[in-house]
């Protein structure tokens, strides 16, 4: 076809050539002529595997001892169907009501023989399609066996195939049917509509308004938000209005575009085709592989519409579980940068130590964004100090006595934190300058999904115990802050303390360990990011041991942590922690410039 | 000749069969008519052997095709008209009185990147709509009409109704689901207030925390009917707010003017901001208006919107951002939003932020989404998927032209489950001649070439010599070549070559100085961040109150916005966007000065990210040498060149409707950078070193 527009340019030669040009057109015409007469043929006489057969054995709906109904010739017979059916006019959600679950129920209509005043069979029995189709149903949650409680209603009437059923008298059973009221709340599955000469791309059947699930709609008869665009179950897969949500598994081309096909098609990169490949094989096995997973697929989608607040999202209809697994969708996912005047909430975890959490306080005060600060005392046996014994500091100062003394509590989300950034540092944290926590809390902002913290952490691999190990020693790399002194958003206590996998959360109340390690791992699993590291190394007052310095405590406290890490790696089934070789420092730190110039000039001295 | 008149019977061939084997229901689709006879349409011209302008013609010739209402783009829409000069938009010059937000969309248009003078070359034509009342057929025939094919109407509130059959001219349309949205084919609008900004538009507020209420509602009821009951039914005065001031009809009076009286404390804005849902009611012009609002407001909207057709939901995906409720189920409204858990919540309204500002916050962005939906349908197998439209950085910052997969773009990664590949290619804008062995742009090659990291080294020769044969330029174990671009002008540095195909760039100007370790250790932290600049020297801006514009600086300061892309990692897109995404003026002014290209670049990439570059610490002798060397660097010192660049930053700004860029206070240190520990055990100690 391009090869004519080719010819025209060529100018002088273009008499001579017409020739051949005119006798490839002939041969071209004949070879189509005859290989479509080839095609047509061969189609016909292709198996079509829903052709349905009288003679197999049906388990569960015998067709043997079942009813028969006779249908008069003068027998109602529904509408056509109506194409202005939305769900919000035809569909009558009343019947579906509000329940806990959001799942709609279903109700199947016993199987009857359907005959017509001369005792000739309306359609062939059920097939095997639509019996797989109807137990698939039945075995589901949707399936109830309540008619006045069903808020979806399935006849047992087959109607898969168009070629094997009496159209009028189908739909005279249908209208029969005990709740059939023109058909609202029915569903209707086809899949081979039309027949000759028309060839309709929906079922023939008038059915009102019905819901038809089918194969094979055009985008003139699908009653957008109300029908189901189902695939064909057969080899001969027909895709007009195509199976709901369907991306990055087919490329759509429009038909004006047929000529341009293959330079398309070669278009697409290798790395896409493999992806596409992966996505289509996912969509065939969840959803298009059997009847069953035809049947629920529908439902679902039927559900979704009813309960659209608690509708599968769109990443749960389509990623394969390898996606879902891997990908990491983040809680905290709007890019911001929060107001620095929000401040941030000093929360100190206490037990006994007043001098030394006084200091803290103290010192934590200086913070110029520091807008208040939450002690959480820890200790039953004895009751904080009296109100006039505290510092007396510039912000607001509460005290929260817990019921227990559980490391956990650390992490609650008190409604008294009334900021979005929240300091947790342990009451013998005095170190720390106050240039240090403010540019802490900068960095906080700029990285809200992340735990912003001072001393480091790595985890590493021990090839020889084949198991993860813990590090606190100078390495070039981090991959956990202590939160003996981090900053992190609020939603984080709210996911440590309510969403925390597993037994993990009771398992860190009674080791009275780990806590720290806990939360690590909690955020970069639902972030997928690193943690940030700020400011150089100090020494820190041993900030992981209890009282007592001591080679003996140190190993057995590292033997500890390390088997926290191998608990926490197998109650979250991978290793969420991301290594990094990076820390956080002021952008002057260490330049020959003015201290006195600098925003933040304390920073690492002792 | 025989040879080309077999692989035609064989392509014809093929084609017949593809079309019978695995369509055959379409076959059928033509041939069907439910319920009405549908024309003859589409499927002859693809199997007819003629060429495409041969079908084309047919089709006009054969008449009008569908009647308007069953318009769909296969059947309506002249695709070959695009094929052409591609996705151009042609805006007819208005004649008569035309609304405010008309000549705003138009304004729009006009300043688009697809805008075209020419309507002989535009795909889609874009009518403007007249105020006042119209002739019944058609908009007084505009010299390209043809039935309305690739004619595009912006049909809005304050024009009134349309007036006229648009035949088969798309329509973009703010409103309720009028009966005859044609779907994939018609556009929904929102509604647009009259302050809502021209360009730019607010930014996200912070993440929102839990509110005070749960839902609320304000406007307007009448004394009878479902306001009166929706207000006693739900209203409790602690957490659910229905404030509605009674309005006496005909024939009806207030029973209870005391409740409007209640309601007048509450402040409408106000209560959006402290609540976490708000009831958008269905149809009403207002309720269009509340839906806006409560999305600026990260206010969760719950619609009751029977057969509404939300704005862009083409591709949006409201259930994402909004609550979509059945009016029949009203009252199961309160225990609907009962049920929905903090964590959805707080997903929810992160969504409405993000589509608020994303499509929704200037007049400019809703006209380029409704352009970028019409596009998308024309190239069809080359469009935007699902998470391209509904997650960060949103539809109109990815180019599908670009590639239609999530992996190749920087801002996929985490959803994919995937990080970026360990590999770069190393780009070096050469200006000056290759005299000797010891020119910086030697010892830059050698010194790069060296990072295990590196795959690939490409120098950009914009000297207007020759470039040299291969034999002069330092022998490296990687793959090496000299790119002489068309035009030598400073956006050349960024244009997307085949050749790069790596994810992650290197830029470097010809007398950068960099060891292996600085570009090592820069590289990791790219790895970290890769949807961001990651480079050495910083500069940094500021709002100039004094002289009411702002002002650039490349002094040492407390903090940056800005990384000069003479040395800087960013991924490769970022060349595709620079290219195709900006617009011609701009490109033409960085030209003309040969300046302000980084400046671009960073106003570029932190539109899309809305985060600040990252700069990594860098040896100190960088910024010296950086003084002296070299033709290029001298010009830092030179005071016009600061001002170019000063009047570059404003030029931008204007450009963009906003400032993107935002301030850092931070850089990236090796972990143990200047730690008292032997140097031995530290891996980049190059830097340090002096």
């Amino acid at each position: 076809m391009c090869a004519s527009a080719k010819y025209n340019t060529r100018g002088p030669a273009l008499i001579p050539r017409m020739k051949t040009k005119h006798r490839i057109y002939y041969i071209t015409l004949f070879s189509i002529v005859l290989l479509g007469l080839i095609a047509t043929g061969m189609f016909q006489f292709w198996p079509h595997s829903i052709e349905s057969s009288s003679d197999w054995t049906v388990e569960k709906r015998s067709v043997h001892d079942v009813p028969v109904v006779k249908l008069p010739a003068e027998s109602p017979i529904p509408e056509r169907g109506d194409l202005s059916c939305r769900m919000h006019t035809c569909f009558d959600v009343y019947r579906c009501g509000f329940n806990p679950k959001n799942k709609i129920k279903v109700y199947i209509y016993s199987l009857k023989k359907y005959v017509d005043e001369y005792g000739m069979l309306v359609s062939n029995t059920i097939s095997r399609e639509y019996n797989e189709l109807l137990t698939a149903i039945s075995d589901s949650d949707f399936y109830t066996d309540d008619v006045n409680r069903a808020c979806l209603f399935v006849p047992s009437i087959d109607v898969l195939n168009q070629n094997t059923l009496r159209v009028k008298e189908t739909a005279q059973a249908l209208a029969q049917l005990s709740r059939w009221d023109r058909g609202t709340n029915h569903l209707l599955f086809n899949m081979l509509p039309g027949g000759p000469p028309d060839y309709n791309t929906a079922l023939d059947v008038p059915r009102d308004r019905a819901l038809l699930a089918g194969g094979g709609f055009s985008t003139w008869t699908y009653r957008q938000g109300y029908d189901v665009s189902i695939p064909v179950y057969s080899p001969l897969s027909v895709e007009v209005e195509l199976p709901e949500r369907r991306p990055g598994a087919s490329v759509v081309i429009p038909e004006e575009k047929m000529p341009e096909m293959y330079s398309i098609l070669q278009s697409i990169p290798q790395r896409q085709i493999e992806e596409m490949q992966r996505q289509a094989r996912w969509f065939w096995e969840a959803y298009f592989r059997s009847m069953k997973a035809i049947a629920l697929a529908t439902l679902q989608i039927i559900n979704d519409r009813i309960y659209p607040y608690a509708a599968m999202s769109y990443e749960e209809w389509n990623d394969p579980p390898a996606v879902k697994w891997s990908s990491v969708s983040n809680p905290l996912f709007l890019p911001l940068i929060p107001p620095q005047s929000q401040g941030f909430t000093a929360i100190v975890l206490t037990y006994d130590r007043v001098e030394s959490l006084f200091r803290v306080i103290t010192e934590v005060s200086k913070v110029p964004s520091l807008s208040k600060l939450l002690v959480v005392w820890n200790n039953q046996n004895k009751n904080p100090p009296e109100d006039s014994l505290w510092p007396k500091i510039r912000v607001p100062l509460k005290v929260v006595k817990t019921t227990e003394n559980k490391l956990s509590n650390r992490f609650f989300p008190y409604d008294e934190i009334e900021t979005e950034a929240v300091l947790a540092i342990d009451d013998d944290i005095i170190m720390l300058t106050s240039d240090e926590l403010q540019f802490g809390y900068e960095v906080w902002r700029e990285f809200p999904d992340r735990l912003v913290g001072y001393p480091g952490r790595l985890h590493l691999w021990d090839h020889e115990m084949n198991k993860w190990k813990y590090e606190s020693e100078w390495t070039n790399e981090v991959s956990m802050v202590l939160t003996g002194a981090a900053f992190y958003h609020k939603y984080f206590n709210y996911l440590y303390t309510y969403k925390m996998p597993g037994d993990i959360k009771n398992w860190v109340d009674a080791h009275m360990n780990c806590e720290d390690i806990a939360m690590n791992f909690l955020v970069a699993n639902v972030t997928g990011k690193a943690v940030i590291k700020v400011t150089p190394r100090k020494k820190f007052k041993c900030p992981e041991c209890t009282a007592i310095d001591g080679l003996s405590l140190d190993q057995t406290h590292m033997v500890e942590r390390s088997e926290c890490i191998n608990k926490f790696a197998s109650v979250f089934g991978t290793m969420p922690l991301k290594v990094v070789e990076h820390r956080a420092d002021p952008v002057l730190y260490k330049d020959d410039f003015p201290e006195k110039l600098k925003s933040f000039p304390n920073i690492g001295s002792l | 000749m025989q040879a080309r008149g077999r692989y035609l019977l064989a392509g014809l061939a093929a084609c017949l069969l593809a079309g019978l084997y695995l369509r055959p229901g379409r076959r059928r689709a033509a041939a069907a008519s439910p319920p009405e006879p549908e024309p003859e349409p589409r499927r002859g011209s693809a199997l007819a052997a003629g060429p495409a302008e041969a079908g084309g013609g047919r089709r006009a010739r054969g008449g009008a095709g569908p009647a308007g209402g069953r318009c769909r783009m296969e059947t309506c829409f002249d695709f070959s008209r695009c094929r052409r000069h591609g996705f151009r938009v042609y805006v007819y010059p208005a004649r008569g009185r035309l609304s405010e937000p008309q000549r705003r969309v138009l304004r729009s248009l006009r300043g688009s990147r697809f805008y075209t003078p020419e309507p002989g070359r535009a795909c889609l034509l874009v009518l403007p709509l007249e105020r006042g009342p119209r002739s019944p057929d058609a908009p007084a025939r505009p010299p390209h009409w043809n039935g309305g094919r690739n004619h595009l109407l912006f049909s809005l509130h304050r024009d009134g109704p349309l007036g006229f059959e648009p035949g088969q001219a798309l329509l973009a349309q703010a409103g309720p689901g009028a009966p005859g949205f044609r779907p994939r084919f018609d556009v929904s609008l929102p509604l647009f207030p009259r302050r809502l900004p021209q360009r730019g538009g607010a930014r996200a507020g912070p993440f929102p925390a839990p509110r005070r209420y749960l839902l609320v509602f304000e406007g307007q009821r009448s004394p009878s009917g479902l306001g009166a009951q929706t207000r006693a039914a739900l209203h409790n005065g602690r957490d659910l707010l229905l404030l509605t001031a009674c309005r006496p009809g005909p024939g009806a009076r207030c029973d209870r003017p005391a409740a409007a009286a209640d309601d007048a404390r509450y402040d409408s804005q106000e209560l959006m901001q402290n609540s976490s849902f708000c009831l958008v009611p269905w149809g009403r012009r207002l309720g269009f208006f509340r839906f806006l609002e409560a999305l600026q407001a990260a206010c969760i909207p719950v619609l009751l919107s029977n057969g509404w057709e939300l704005p862009f939901s083409e591709v949006i995906d409201w259930n994402k951002a909004a609550i979509i409720g059945d009016e029949r189920l009203l009252l199961q409204i309160p225990s609907i939003t009962r049920s929905i858990d903090h964590d959805r919540v707080l997903a929810l309204r992160q969504q409405t932020q993000f589509l608020w500002e994303t499509y929704f916050s200037s007049v400019e962005k809703i006209v380029l989404t409704t352009l970028e939906i019409i596009q998308d349908r024309i190239q069809a197998h080359i469009s935007r998927n699902h998470v391209m439209w509904n997650a960060q950085p949103g539809g109109l910052y990815v180019l599908p032209q670009f590639s239609t997969s999530l992996a190749d773009f920087p801002f996929y990664y985490c959803a994919l489950g995937r990080s970026p590949a360990k590999e770069f290619t190393a780009v070096i804008q050469a200006a000056s001649p290759l005299l000797s062995q010891s020119q910086p742009i030697v010892r830059l090659i050698l010194a790069v070439a060296k990072s295990k990291y590196c795959t690939q080294i490409v120098v950009l020769w914009s000297c207007e010599k020759p470039p040299p044969p291969r034999s002069w330029w330092p022998s490296v174990p990687v793959p090496f070549s000299v790119v002489e671009g068309e035009h030598k002008t400073m956006s050349s540095r960024f244009f997307p070559y085949d050749l790069i195909r790596t994810d992650a760039v290197l830029s470097l100007d010809e007398d950068t100085v960099l060891s292996t370790n600085e570009v090592d250790f820069a590289f990791t932290v790219w790895c970290s961040f890769p949807e961001r600049i990651v480079g050495y020297p910083a500069r940094s801006h500021y709002w100039d109150s004094s002289k009411g514009w702002w002002a650039y600086t490349s002094k040492w300061t407390n903090e940056y916005s800005m990384v000069l892309t003479g040395a800087a990692f960013y991924h490769r897109y970022y060349h595709y966007l620079y290219t195709f995404y900006l617009p011609g003026s701009l490109h033409s002014m960085v030209d003309q000065m040969a300046n302000c290209e980084d400046i671009l670049m960073n106003f570029l990439v932190s539109a899309v990210t809305k985060l600040p570059p990252i700069k990594v610490t860098q040896k100190k002798q960088y910024k010296e040498t950086m003084m002296q060397q070299g033709s290029k660097t001298s010009r830092w010192a030179d005071p016009e060149h600061f001002a170019q660049r000063q009047a570059c930053m404003n030029s931008f700004a204007s450009w963009f409707g906003f400032m993107p860029l935002v301030h850092s206070q931070m850089r990236l240190d090796p972990v143990l950078f200047k730690d008292q520990v032997s140097i031995l055990r530290k891996k980049y100690r190059d830097i340090e070193r002096l």
